[in-house]
């Protein structure tokens, strides 16, 4: 009968009153460690996908909306720019990369991006089973998008689903490996399949350049350089809107950050709330249970032991809600994971997640110091006197 | 075992008591008698190192308490002391068998499930090993409360009233068990007590006069 199954009976038999001190241990964080999960993702997300891409052109707007809706798909495009405009910038001594994407179709929720196959080379994707498109209205599909090879299907007006074309149906030549961030929800063809579908001058395959459409050029400058002068230089030029991914997601860091940081503070809050919770308890226990410490003191339990004991049942209840907590959220983010067709991954284990548990043990620690050297100091033959 | 020289209490506010010497070997038992407030329960106290005398000195299987500090104080009374209680004696979070290894381990002696069943068994009580204190009758806690008492073999066993609020049957039961676990296990026993009922059985009777308040 160790000091630990001791504290382990203890909180067994008090079981009802330490309920709620689980509950918002676990609460706590499990609010932390979903925080934490979807940052990182977030973070990663962030890096991951505009890697490769050092300025967005497109139509006049907002320019955060361009670089969500050309890198991300989370946003609709600004609009439509001229590929004859897109082309001059692209063919520019500065810009080593350009790659088209032209936007405006779905199916069952997943867009549908024309481009060219150098928009899958960006993030180092190949095509997982099946091969590449090679012709208009042939499609590769993402992990997450329910179309096997073979596959055939309309397209529909908008991004969110509308009015089917009725031009052409796409045939999937091709699926991509899962883990690619927003390719697992995409449907990517040629930019040809895209004009062919909505018909006019620029269906015709002799139509000059001038008479098409893209949505949005992304660009590889060829020399840092480039990064002091050409968006400059396209603004003031151009119709066309540049937009600089890096200093756009700065801009998304800050306004995501302030709300990051109040469900941050109210982890917090609940954390603390939580030790303020066992603290509590065991306080109060400690008026119900001053005989029994006593009486194992009088069985020879020494005064450090009956602290002892007190912290163990502490850190035992805090290593029991941060695993529960942790269980939460990784349970929340793989449901999250399973509803949101790749925005949310789910979680891998964080090395910040055990940083976590450590910080729950040490507020159990601190909640639990008055009560340990009110233990400590317990006159023995008094409390036994008293009964 | 045990020995007394000396021996003065002075509780904060209340008079000051004087006890005279005496000694306890292995396998003696005495009943310590008195009116309330005379300060049997003190002088147990006194016995067992939960208390340090105001003057004097308790001598303990050879050790004067005095010089050992607590924590040796404290190693030395659960090793070598087993205490009965009046009421309420185990801990409730843990079941019979439960809190008979817990006596074991706090006198440092290793875990036996065997030796906590067979001194069940012996006790009559084998079949409550698994029940916790709040499913016991006064009568069985009372004999659990002795069993743990009996479990670590302690060298002297203190017991505070340990038949009080039981009927004749149940204090018959209880003192005989005692008597027969603290022979056969050649432990000195002093039992603090005022049932008139307990007289009879023992012959050693140490008798404390009344203080003036």
């Amino acid at each position: 009968m160790s000091l630990l199954r001791l504290a382990l009976a203890q909180l067994a038999h008090d079981r009802l009153g330490q309920l709620l001190n689980l509950l918002l241990l676990a609460l706590g964080v499990a609010l932390a460690a979903f925080l934490l999960q979807l940052r990182t993702q977030f973070e990663q997300r962030l890096t991951r996908e505009a890697r490769g891409v050092d300025l967005v052109l497109g139509a006049k707007g907002s320019p955060l909306q361009l670089v969500l809706s050309s890198l991300y798909h989370l946003d609709v495009p600004t609009g439509n720019i001229r590929l004859s405009e897109a082309r001059r910038w692209g063919a520019h001594p500065m810009v080593a990369e350009a790659i088209p994407l032209s936007l405006g179709d779905s199916w069952a929720g997943h867009r549908i991006v024309g481009t060219t196959p150098a928009y899958l080379r960006l993030s180092g994707a190949t095509v997982g089973e099946g091969r590449l498109w090679r012709a208009p209205l042939e499609a590769v599909v993402g992990a997450s998008v329910p179309l096997a090879v073979g596959a055939r299907f309309a397209g529909a007006h908008g991004l969110s689903g509308g009015e089917a074309h009725d031009q052409g149906q796409y045939t999937v030549v091709g699926r991509l490996p899962a883990g690619l961030g927003s390719l697992d929800r995409l449907i990517l063809t040629d930019l040809a399949s895209v004009w062919l579908l909505h018909g006019g001058p620029a269906a015709d395959p002799r139509a000059p350049d001038a008479a098409r459409e893209i949505t949005a050029l992304l660009i590889r400058y060829a020399t840092p350089l480039a990064a002091a002068s050409l968006p400059q230089t396209i603004q003031r030029e151009s119709s066309l809107q540049a937009a600089s991914p890096a200093f756009e997601l700065t801009r998304l860091r800050a306004l995501v950050g302030v709300g990051v940081e109040l469900l941050q503070a109210l982890a917090g809050l609940l954390l603390a709330v939580a030790a303020l919770g066992v603290f509590v308890t065991l306080y109060r226990a400690l008026e119900a249970r001053q005989y029994d410490l006593a009486l194992l003191r009088a069985m020879g339990a020494s005064r450090a032991e009956l602290a002892g004991l007190l912290l163990f049942e502490a850190q035992i209840l805090a290593l029991a809600g941060g695993l529960l907590g942790l269980l939460l959220s990784h349970g929340t983010l793989a449901l999250l994971a399973l509803q949101s067709r790749g925005a949310i991954e789910p979680a891998a284990p964080l090395g910040a997640e055990i940083h976590l548990l450590l910080l729950v043990q040490l507020i159990a620690a601190l909640a639990v110091i008055l009560p340990a050297l009110r233990a400590y100091r317990l006159p023995v033959a008094d409390t036994l006197s008293r009964r | 075992m045990l020995r007394f020289e000396g021996l003065e209490q002075q509780h904060p506010g209340g008079p000051r008591l004087r006890f005279a010497d005496a000694a306890l070997a292995r396998g003696e038992t005495a009943l310590l008698l008195g009116p309330s407030g005379s300060g049997k329960s003190t002088l147990l106290q006194l016995a067992a190192g939960l208390l340090a005398p105001t003057r004097g000195e308790v001598w303990l299987d050879g050790q004067p308490l005095s010089a050992l500090a607590e924590a040796a104080r404290d190693r030395l009374r659960g090793a070598r002391v087993g205490l009965v209680f009046q009421r309420l004696h185990l801990i409730p979070a843990l079941d019979v068998a439960g809190n008979l290894a817990l006596a074991r381990r706090l006198a440092g002696r290793p875990a036996d499930p065997a030796r906590i069943h067979q001194l069940l068994a012996v006790l009559g009580i084998e079949a409550l090993a698994g029940r916790r204190p709040h499913q016991l009758s006064l009568g069985q806690a009372q004999r659990v409360a002795i069993a743990r008492a009996l479990v670590h073999a302690p060298g002297l066993i203190l017991a505070d009233e340990p038949t009080a609020a039981l009927d004749d049957a149940a204090a018959e039961a209880v003192a005989r068990l005692l008597l027969e676990q603290a022979s056969a296990q050649g432990a000195a026993l002093l039992i603090v007590t005022h049932d008139a009922r307990l007289r009879p059985w023992v012959a050693r009777h140490w008798q404390l006069p009344a203080v003036a308040a």
